[in-house]
């Protein structure tokens, strides 16, 4: 398995475990969005703090992920190494998505009580 | 074990899977090299990463098993990658200038999902370069570093106290 996820709440939490987010697994990135998101979740983290390398083809997946999120839910990406940090600082999505340094940031910013984070 | 300057040269079929391991064994063949900061060895990976992922996506319009030839010369004060492919040529011949990738932010249904590579190509390069030959594409990648820091003017004649 390449990635987990985990609703808490109505924020569904999305963490890669596969170092590098290319093109072999932005497919299954976009596959497990498609499949497991529902319109009852309000906020969508992704947890990037095991990515230790993305490419276009991970930012894509990010982007269109952000699309089918929509206007009216949050998508939040947390966990980004200096080296992840940079490829979304040369594109200027910097300035497109939340960023947070860490999950229970993110996780404030939803303002979920129950923080329950399997570690 | 790469001396100073030898070039290094990888065979590759066209696939994701190679691709993403071939980025990783550039990376790894650069850093044995001795010479480059990790900054440094990320930025030629993420190079290399896009340039391939063009030559899968574009010059092969995703054929997978068609030949892909990587070159690496790590020397001190210069990085260069050349890549060679027989497939499609590059579309007008040139490289593209990335303007591709621009978008408004506040624009999010129409944000691009793609066409970022050649301008994290650019950004993390120094030198792009690219020719057609003999029904080949040769596309060069030079990334130039730093000279080591010199000695505050030791050989400097007299100066005044």
């Amino acid at each position: 398995m390449r990635l987990t996820h985990d609703v808490h709440g109505t924020t569904f939490v999305l963490t890669p475990l596969r170092p590098r987010f290319d093109a072999p697994f932005a497919g299954e990135f976009r596959d497990a969005v498609h499949d497991s998101l529902a319109d009852t979740h309000t906020g969508v983290i992704v947890d990037l703090k095991h990515v230790t390398f993305i490419d276009s083809s991970g930012i894509g997946a990010l982007v269109n992920l952000l699309k089918h999120v929509g206007r009216h839910r949050e998508l939040v990406l947390c966990g980004l190494n200096p080296t992840v940090q940079k490829v979304f600082k040369l594109t200027r999505l910097n300035a497109v998505f939340t960023i947070c340094p860490d999950l229970e940031t993110a996780f404030a910013l939803h303002r979920v009580d129950d923080l329950a984070v399997a570690v | 074990m790469a001396g100073d300057g030898a070039t290094k040269e990888f065979r590759i079929t066209s696939s994701f899977e190679e691709i993403s391991q071939l980025a990783e064994d550039v990376r790894d063949h650069c850093a044995a090299a001795g010479h480059y900061d990790g900054e440094t060895l990320d930025s030629l990976r993420l190079s290399v990463a896009e340039a391939l992922n063009n030559i899968v996506e574009h010059a092969y319009d995703g054929r997978i098993g068609m030949p892909i030839v990587t070159q690496v010369s790590a020397a001190p004060a210069r990085c260069e990658v050349r890549l060679i492919d027989e497939g499609k040529p590059m579309p007008g011949g040139e490289i593209p200038d990335g303007s591709g990738s621009t978008f408004d932010p506040d624009d999010i249904e129409n944000l691009p999902e793609g066409g970022f590579g050649w301008l994290l190509i650019s950004a993390e390069m120094d030198d792009v370069g690219y020719e057609r030959r003999e029904d080949r594409n040769f596309l060069r990648l030079t990334k130039l570093l730093e000279p080591a820091a010199r000695p505050a003017r030791a050989d400097d004649g007299s100066r005044a106290d």
